[in-house]
């Protein structure tokens, strides 16, 4: 569930913008892959989550907090319910977000960085660690009980909008989700331990 | 003697004038042809004085946007090779300026679409109210701003949100993509359009010259081949990709064509079949050009009638002229014939005999001219302008060959016919004709069992809808239906149309039914629907947005106390405070400042200029097909305010529109006929020799009818004009065989003769794959030939006998 998380999170955050990822090689029991391959492991439904932002124009972080949820294979919904009751889903190609009783939609195959990226995110969420480095370098720092990932984009014009995306984890749970922009906005999203499963 | 030496002195002094009359008929009617203009599009074939609901109709398909819209597919070869084909094409027809509009997903068009919307937010939105722009509207749409930056579309709004903190292009998005259904619009791919299994690359386009100028509408399809050839030559792997053209444009262009193929094919072959058989029986030259001159001078004179009277002439009604050669060449046949059964050489005999056959001949002639004219005046009342040009062609093409046959022939009859073979061929139908009235009852009863079945099979017999006059093929109709799925361009079914003077005026009227339209999709009546005024509001209404916008210094002071609360400061949001002021002094935004936007495709093609008027067309899409409820939405029409909007049904309208000209035209058929029994009925005096002489047209009628609907043919308004001619010529045979005395043998054979160039001038007909020729075919030759054996059935009773 925690992937779910992550790929959200990278999802919310580059939507326009292509990725491809990439893991730098590291140690052969302890790598970018074998997180990746445990976070998919003990990946689980619906996760809740607190977001801050911080955008340049505004003099205060954006606060807000909600539900994520994933289903196999390509199901993914953010669902905020503070400040304002807000849904966002990604299926297929569509993404659609509903807001004060109007839903919009957007196609991603329109923008074909986007479908790239949600198509990496895809690979990601499954832990298929060789996907993802076809557009980003992962650099993998900290140890098993601390540990970050980091994505730094490859492709110049992914560049010019994100400067990296760090995932910081304890073990098989990732617990926080920065995102960099490279006109200097941020955003951090924190998982929350995960709660008894509601329907 | 003394009478015949005075015939022959008056003839010699009218020889000159006549051939001077003559010629000087054919010199004017050659110079009027000379700067006709010739005509190839299915549009006569649509009524001219319809509804105003028909006339929507009839406009549309003649120059409504779709009759400008053409679809392109790009096949073959990989998806990257169909973009780059795509895009490649895309920009030369940019560059021809052939077009008015077009669209293939590629960047250069969303580009202009999102400058054009950004830099007029403040006159497109929706949201531009006064209210908006008090503190409180400041507060909660700022706030509104500050929300879809944290949303996914902050990644396109972050950019903009300094100038545009209010979200209101945002809202013009919105607004939008609901109306014009952005889930509809084709999948884009590598960035161009493809159809939903991805292996097609699509395009479409509008042409800038109206869809009723068939030249213009090939120059822009052979712009598009031409130009993709070059796109598939400059690629590498250009060689693998398909080009597939479709639409209105191409349809009208593949029409003329036909047209003009089949018309001249089929005039050709007929034209070459009647001389040879003409040839073969009169086995002279010097006659089988003799007999061509009433039909030939009968044809330009038409071709010219027609010219002075339409202004054009369409290429149906020369194909059909062509074959009444097979009906004018019978008045040549019947004066050689006829008056040649002197029985001995020498001129003052010959002239005796000559003008002995003139008196037998020409009463019959003339009678079975008038009987044609009377059929076919009917046609020139008729609503389609392709009818009343058939009508007038005939009456002026009959009454000019007969004229010519009687008054230009004996003045250059030189030629001898040779009478023995003919004699002999009549000597062999002798029994044949004996046979034949035999069987008379027996064709009565075969005649009510058509009558029977036709009576059984009523609904079966008449086409509904305009479709049968169709030419295209269903090829290429199930192309076009595939390109249009792709496309989720459909045929619109339902509409509201509403004229006005001016295009402002017109978007006004757009705007006031708008309002009341809008509640209907509330309540589920409506699905949603497509206004010129969605994509453009009026300049008044931009005008008012404008007066609802305040100036820079009310602006600023009501910022300050709006951006209380939320965490921004106003200070920032300068460029917000410029835009405004900006906008306050924008040049409001007409439909001519959307070219070659995605917009001005839907401007341009729900808002029409026409015979000096605006029409604006609102698309109605509804829910459900079956529990449409008209009422409501006429109720909603008439709260609207504007007084002439009008609800549209295309179908129901269009098989509304070809019933009524249906019925008009049996009307008009039967008006003709009508006339030709009060004429016959006349002349012949007595109701036996009328009945002598209707009875078989009749009978051929009938059987033709349930022979056609037994081969699984639906008639058109054509095969009733064939129904007519049917008439008009079997007229003749009938009254042949009912002159004073029985048929002779010449008279068999000049009568066979006469049917045969008709059949086979009708008969080549029949096999042109162009419906309207097909039918005129399929419905006379088969006529022609039961007419002529049924009259036989039912002439004299006594035996033909051989001339003294």
């Amino acid at each position: 569930m925690r992937q779910t998380l992550f790929f959200m999170l990278l999802l919310l955050q580059g939507l326009v913008q292509p990725v491809t990822v990439v893991a730098a090689a590291p140690s052969p029991d302890w790598s970018p892959a074998s997180v990746l391959r445990t976070l998919a492991e003990h990946r689980q439904g619906e996760v809740r989550f607190t977001e801050q932002k911080f955008i340049g124009v505004l003099d205060t972080p954006l606060l807000s907090e909600g539900t994520l949820t994933f289903r196999p294979p390509d199901y993914l919904e953010k669902h905020t319910t503070s400040p304002r009751d807000e849904r966002m889903t990604i299926e297929g190609d569509v993404l659609a977000y509903t807001r004060q009783s109007q839903t919009y939609k957007l196609n991603l195959a329109e923008h074909p960085e986007a479908t790239a990226y949600a198509n990496s995110i895809r690979g990601l969420l499954n832990g298929n660690a060789a996907l993802l480095r076809k557009s980003y370098v992962l650099k993998l720092s900290g140890d098993r009980a601390h540990w970050v990932l980091l994505l730094l984009p490859t492709d110049p014009r992914i560049q010019s909008l994100i400067k990296s995306i760090s995932v910081n984890g304890s073990g098989d749970h990732l617990q926080r989700i920065e995102y960099d922009q490279a006109n200097g906005d941020r955003s951090v999203m924190t998982l929350l331990p995960a709660i008894p499963p509601t329907p | 003697m003394k009478h015949q030496a005075l015939e022959k002195m008056s003839r010699t002094e009218r020889r000159l004038p006549v051939i001077g009359l003559w010629l000087l008929v054919l010199a004017l009617s050659l110079a009027v042809i000379l700067h006709t203009r010739f005509t190839a599009d299915m549009s006569a074939f649509l009524p001219e004085h319809p509804t105003a609901a028909q006339a929507f109709l009839v406009d549309q398909i003649k120059d409504g946007a779709i009759s400008r819209m053409i679809l392109i597919g790009i096949e073959g070869g990989d998806a990257a090779t169909r973009a780059d084909a795509s895009k490649a094409l895309g920009t030369t027809l940019r560059q021809s300026g052939l077009f008015s509009v077009l669209r293939n997903g590629d960047a250069p068009t969303r580009d202009q679409d999102k400058t054009l919307l950004f830099d007029h937010r403040y006159l497109l939105s929706p949201d531009i109210t006064p209210e908006r722009f008090t503190v409180a509207g400041l507060h909660e749409a700022i706030a509104n701003g500050i929300d879809l930056l944290a949303s996914p579309f902050g990644v396109f709004s972050q950019t903009i949100f300094t100038r545009d903190p209010t979200a209101e292009t945002f809202a013009i998005v919105g607004k939008l993509g609901q109306n014009t259904g952005t889930d509809d619009a084709p999948r884009n791919q590598n960035g161009v359009w493809v159809s939903p299994d991805g292996k097609r690359a699509l395009m479409m386009l509008q042409t800038r010259a109206a869809g009723s100028d068939t030249d213009a509408m090939a120059r822009a399809i052979e712009a598009v081949h031409a130009d993709f050839s070059n796109a598939v030559k400059a690629h590498p792997d250009g060689s693998s990709l398909r080009l597939l053209v479709s639409g209105a444009p191409v349809f009208s262009v593949d029409a003329r064509a036909l047209i003009k193929s089949d018309v001249e094919r089929f005039s050709i072959i007929g034209s070459v079949a009647v001389m040879l058989l003409l040839l073969v029986v009169y086995r002279s030259f010097s006659m089988l050009a003799l007999g061509l001159l009433p039909v030939l001078t009968g044809i330009a004179v038409a071709i010219a009638t027609v010219s002075l009277g339409f202004g054009t002439v369409h290429g149906i009604t020369i194909g059909f002229g062509t074959t009444l050669i097979g009906e004018a060449i019978d008045y040549s046949i019947y004066y050689f014939i006829q008056t040649q059964n002197a029985p001995k050489e020498g001129s003052a005999f010959r002239s005796a005999g000559r003008s002995e056959g003139m008196e037998r001949f020409w009463p019959t002639i003339r009678l079975g001219v008038l009987t044609s004219i009377t059929g076919f005046a009917a046609l020139l009342f008729s609503g389609f302008p392709g009818l009343a040009q058939i009508g007038l062609y005939s009456i002026a093409g009959l009454t000019t060959a007969a004229l010519v046959t009687r008054f230009l022939l004996p003045h250059l009859g030189t030629a001898r016919l040779n009478r023995h073979s003919l004699a002999g061929i009549g000597r062999l139908l002798a029994p044949i004709f004996r046979a034949i009235q035999a069987l008379r009852w027996g064709f009565v009863l075969l005649a009510l069992a058509g009558f029977v079945l036709l009576v059984w099979r009523h609904d079966a017999i008449w086409q509904t809808g305009l479709s049968g006059l169709n030419p295209i093929s269903a090829q290429a109709q199930a192309m076009d239906d595939e390109l249009r799925a792709d496309m989720n361009a459909d045929d619109a079914r339902y509409f509201i149309v509403a004229k006005a003077p001016t295009q402002q005026a017109a978007l006004a009227a757009a705007e006031r039914i708008d309002a009341a339209l809008e509640p209907l999709i509330k309540q589920g009546v409506l699905a949603r629907f497509d206004s010129p005024a969605t994509f453009l509001p009026s300049v008044a209404t931009q005008r008012a947005r404008q007066q609802a916008l305040p100036d820079r210094t009310t602006l600023t002071e009501r910022l300050d106390a709006a951006v209380q609360g939320l965490p921004i400061s106003a200070s920032k949001l300068k460029p917000f405070v410029d835009a405004v002021e900006q906008a306050r002094k924008q040049t409001p935004l007409t439909p001519a400042d959307l070219e070659g936007t995605s917009f001005g495709l839907a401007v341009n093609t729900l808002l029409q200029k026409q015979n000096g008027q605006w029409l604006t067309l609102i698309r109605l899409y509804v829910p459900s097909v079956d529990t449409l409820d008209t009422a409501r939405i006429t109720a909603a029409l008439k709260s609207s305010g504007v007084s002439d909007a009008l609800f549209v049904d295309k179908d129901a309208e269009s098989s509304r529109l070809f019933n009524s000209y249906l019925g008009n035209t049996i009307t008009l058929s039967l008006a003709g006929l009508f006339g030709i029994v009060i004429l016959l009925g006349f002349v012949l005096q007595r109701p036996a020799r009328l009945i002598r002489v209707l009875l078989p047209l009749l009978v051929a009628v009938v059987l033709v009818m349930a022979g056609l609907n037994l081969a699984g043919e639906k008639l058109n308004i054509l095969n009733l004009v064939g129904l007519l001619l049917i008439v008009a010529i079997g007229s003749n045979y009938a009254l042949f065989f009912n002159q004073n005395t029985a048929p002779d043998h010449q008279t068999l054979a000049s009568l066979l003769l006469a049917n045969l160039t008709t059949v086979i001038a009708f008969g080549t007909l029949a096999f042109s794959q162009l419906p309207i020729l097909h039918a005129f075919g399929s419905t006379v030759a088969p006529g022609a030939f039961l007419a002529l054996v049924v009259a036989a059935a039912f002439a004299k009773p006594n035996a033909p006998k051989a001339p003294a």
